[in-house]
């Protein structure tokens, strides 16, 4: 595990300090993202090495530094949530009023030496303030743009507003998710994560794009489209077997047992040596994907006369009696720690796992081995472990050098140092309201 | 032309060649993540070599199918995720069906694989002697677990994957009540973060091949890849013990609800005060909203009757007046619409969002496009999945020379 905490060179010196190039080393990117959805492709740009600098005001504060749609407001100060420390690691922050002439001219000379630019306003919003593409374009033909709406920039919904669980409505994927006697479910901030890794996706091909042909572009990236590109199955069931798919929750079409199942505990006592408090419940999942996985469970668990039973013989025959076998095989797990139970059915052959949430993640043996979190220590608050990416490259490998920027941190930084301007410059931006 | 306007791009006069013209991704993966991933790059312009053991991809034989009984070439899940490619038998178990594949991974820009490390050392496809042998190949593995680490080996299904890695927790976690039993989300959303997550990765170790002149290996682990899309909520209960229950979702509550209306459900978001007004200007500005002087009342404040009369006015109403109402007064909001529905919304069909793509054995059927327009650059021809096998005489005799189709048949290999 790796800490990182500013140092002497304060935020923008973490930001140098990575030890290996990475993919994108090298490269600005203006980032007018906020929430959540925006920011964490962002985020993904700046783990690759890019220079991300987020573009903020107090006079119209990224509201995901004092509220979230799971928790409600949040007490803290600005500098302060969780929620925005999260999906903005690795990042400059400069505060910019963009009602200002000041601002604007501070993004235009940004454009001039940025390579892209990427945004989640609603369509309109930047070319009213006169910062669209065609604007970006003028000062920089080779920039390259990511624009990602609620609903994308063109046709007649191109205007409306959402958030990540109208995203899965729109895709269809609400509707499909749930269990089949109960209504659709409300998906929360993960589909915002998918908005962003799509978004990110968008802006990786246009740079490559870039490479190969010199040529920037804009990128129209649709929200909700980001979440039924995810579910593309879905939509040939429709036209393939002429109706919609039906919520399955956590079941399968063909197996049987293939559920979750209350245990007594997430861990057994014993595991509890560090301090850490487990769960007081546990469940686990169980999939017998045959008769060879549906033996060994029965053989593990002591359920052996089930294999006798003639309802259970066949994989048809205990899906269609699945119901009726579910509360039998509770009786067996409700007695049971779930993550020492999963790890002997996997030693016996059967796919199994605890399911997991939080400090059972990070405890996780396979997390640890695979280099586990890395600490970062935000400038008002304490040492927080947040996730690597979610994926390793062997030769430029990601590296978080600093928690997310406090409000400003780096105004004078990217003033100053990137933009080389004096301080009467920026003293009269100032005066002038453009920081604030 | 302007880059806002509803024209569609193809009509743009100086199209750029497709995003990834010219490059070749060979694939040896089955079921949604992987062959997602390499989709993703087909559908792109890469040219893709799928390769599949005699009997086919696992996906070829999964529910549902486009007729009744199943049919090799008509699997849902295997038409969705390997558009765009062509398809190569290779039978593994022969060491020159073995030969065959490692000279074709030679030739290719991409390698992407599922295999696990204990199948990919058996198949002399080792990661570590790849990078070795071949410098320039990005090595691109999505595995349950990972390439590292102890659980490699792991048995695993997409259940227990989206539970090993907090996704389903965090579905269940988002309705607030922590007492229910974790769930997974639907269509298997939990696997396809599997293959986004390599095909991201992919197209960062393309762009450090252009600049720094060598390839990689690129390690998903996908239940890694699931438990990123839950960060910040694992992170809060991790570091603060949090977070607190969600707030009650009655009556679309301020921080997004569930409502009932008279032909389905609706998503209704408004956590900021001018959404939460427009939602109150969509009800007509209704007595109770306000306070003695006439100035709105904090969501918050207000006690159940809000959340009842909110449901009630929506229980009066479609899915499509409540959506339009909250919409036109920056409400956000959206109907909870099936996929079909989705497949026929007018915003869908402007973008064309989905391209009908014919099929030799399926019927034509409409498919997802990538959900991103890149401006100024010619979309690849996208096809319907291969059939089985339908590219190996031309693979083997344009990547292969030393061995005929006649030849590679004699030895059993294809």
């Amino acid at each position: 595990m790796t800490t990182t905490t500013n140092g002497s060179n304060g935020h923008h010196g973490l930001l140098q300090a990575a030890n290996r190039p990475g993919p994108l080393s090298g490269k600005r990117i203006i980032d007018f993202t906020w929430a959540w959805a925006g920011p964490y492709g962002a985020m993904q740009l700046a783990l690759l090495g890019a220079e991300l600098i987020k573009i903020e005001s107090a006079t119209r504060i990224d509201h995901s530094r004092q509220r979230s749609l799971a928790m409600g407001s949040f007490t803290g100060g600005v500098n302060q949530a969780p929620m925005f420390n999260e999906v903005n690691l690795n990042k400059y922050s400069i505060q910019l009023n963009l009602k200002t002439e000041g601002a604007k001219q501070v993004i235009r000379d940004l454009a001039r030496t940025a390579d892209g630019a990427i945004d989640n306003f609603r369509p309109g919003i930047l070319e009213k303030l006169g910062l669209g593409y065609d604007d970006l374009r003028e000062v920089n033909p080779e920039i390259v743009m990511v624009s990602a709406s609620a609903l994308g920039a063109t046709g007649p919904e191109r205007n409306y507003t959402g958030y990540a669980p109208t995203f899965a409505a729109l895709s269809g994927l609400s509707y499909l998710s749930g269990e089949p006697q109960e209504p659709p479910v409300m998906m929360g901030g993960s589909i915002d994560l998918r908005a962003g890794t799509t978004a990110a996706m968008a802006m990786l091909a246009g740079f490559h794009y870039h490479a190969r042909t010199g040529r920037g572009q804009f990128i129209d990236a649709s929200s909700s489209e980001a979440i039924g590109m995810h579910i593309a199955e879905e939509f040939l069931h429709v036209d393939l077997l002429g109706r919609d798919g039906d919520r399955i929750g956590n079941g399968h079409r063909a197996y049987a047992p293939h559920d979750v199942f209350r245990c007594a505990s997430m861990r057994a006592p014993e595991a509890y040596t560090d301090g850490h408090k487990g769960a007081r419940s546990g469940w686990i999942a169980i999939a017998c994907r045959s008769d060879e996985d549906w033996n060994s469970l029965c053989e593990h668990s002591g359920l052996d006369h089930l294999r006798e039973d003639p309802r259970f013989q066949t994989g048809l025959k205990r899906w269609k009696h699945r119901a009726e076998l579910k509360p039998m095989i509770e009786a067996w797990t409700s007695e049971q720690s779930a993550v020492e139970t999963a790890e002997a059915l996997r030693a016996a052959g059967v796919p199994a796992a605890a399911s997991v949430w939080g400090s059972d993640i990070h405890h996780s043996e396979n997390f640890r081995q695979r280099g586990g979190a890395v600490s970062v220590r935000p400038p008002e608050t304490r040492l927080r472990q947040v996730l690597p990416p979610p994926w390793k490259l062997s030769e430029t490998p990601a590296e978080i050098v600093s928690p997310a920027p406090r409000l400003g941190e780096d105004t004078d930084y990217v003033l100053g140092r990137m933009l080389g301007y004096d301080r009467d410059r920026i003293d009269a931006l100032a005066r002038e309201g453009a920081l604030e | 032309m302007s880059t806002r306007s509803a024209e569609p791009l193809d009509a743009d006069e100086e199209l750029g060649p497709p995003l990834l013209d010219g490059l070749l991704v060979v694939e040896l993966a089955e079921e949604i993540a992987g062959p997602f991933a390499s989709r993703l790059l087909a559908d792109a312009g890469a040219k893709t070599i799928k390769i599949e053991p005699p009997h086919g991809d696992v996906s070829r034989r999964m529910a549902p199918f486009a007729e009744p009984a199943p049919h090799r070439e008509t699997s849902t899940s295997w038409l969705a995720y390997n558009t765009s490619k062509r398809s190569v038998i290779l039978d593994l178990d022969t060491g020159s069906g073995r030969r065959l594949l490692q000279q074709l991974v030679g030739s290719a820009d991409v390698f992407v694989t599922d295999r696990t490390p204990a199948d990919l050392v058996e198949l002399d496809l080792n990661p570590d002697e790849l990078r070795d042998r071949y410098p320039q190949l990005i090595i691109a593995a999505v595995t349950p677990f990972g390439l590292v680490g102890g659980a490699a080996e792991w048995p695993s299904t997409a259940l227990t994957r989206a539970h090993a890695s907090g996704s389903a927790a965090g579905v269940r976690r988002n309705l607030g009540a922590d007492t229910g039993a974790p769930l997974m989300a639907g269509a298997k959303v939990h696997e396809a973060d599997g293959g986004m997550a390599l095909a991201l990765a992919v197209w960062s170790a393309l762009i450090a091949r252009e600049r720094f002149g060598h390839g990689q290996i690129v390690d998903v682990a996908s239940t890694e890849a699931m438990m990123n899309m839950d960060r910040v909520d694992i992170s809060i209960a991790h570091n603060d013990g949090g977070p607190p229950a969600r707030p009650p979702t009655k009556g679309g509550s301020a921080f997004g609800g569930r409502l009932e209306c008279a032909d389905g459900h609706l998503i209704a978001v408004t956590p900021q005060s001018h959404q939460w007004a427009g939602l109150i200007k969509s009800m007509g500005d209704p007595e109770w909203a306000f306070d003695a002087d006439g100035s709105l009342i904090d969501r918050l404040q207000l006690g159940e009757e809000a959340g009842d009369a909110i449901e009630q006015w929506a229980g009066a109403r479609t899915r499509d007046e409540v959506f339009r109402a909250l919409q036109e007064n920056s409400a956000p909001a959206g109907p909870v619409l099936r996929p079909s529905e989705v497949m026929n919304s007018e915003q869908m069909q402007v973008r064309e969002f989905f391209d009908r793509l014919e099929h030799p054995v399926a019927d034509s059927a409409r498919y997802p496009q990538f959900a991103a327009r890149w401006n100024g650059v010619q979309r690849a021809a996208r096809t319907a999945a291969p059939l089985l096998g339908s590219s190996t005489a031309e693979v083997t005799t344009q990547y292969l020379s030393p061995w005929s189709p006649a030849q590679a048949r004699r030895a059993g290999v294809i």
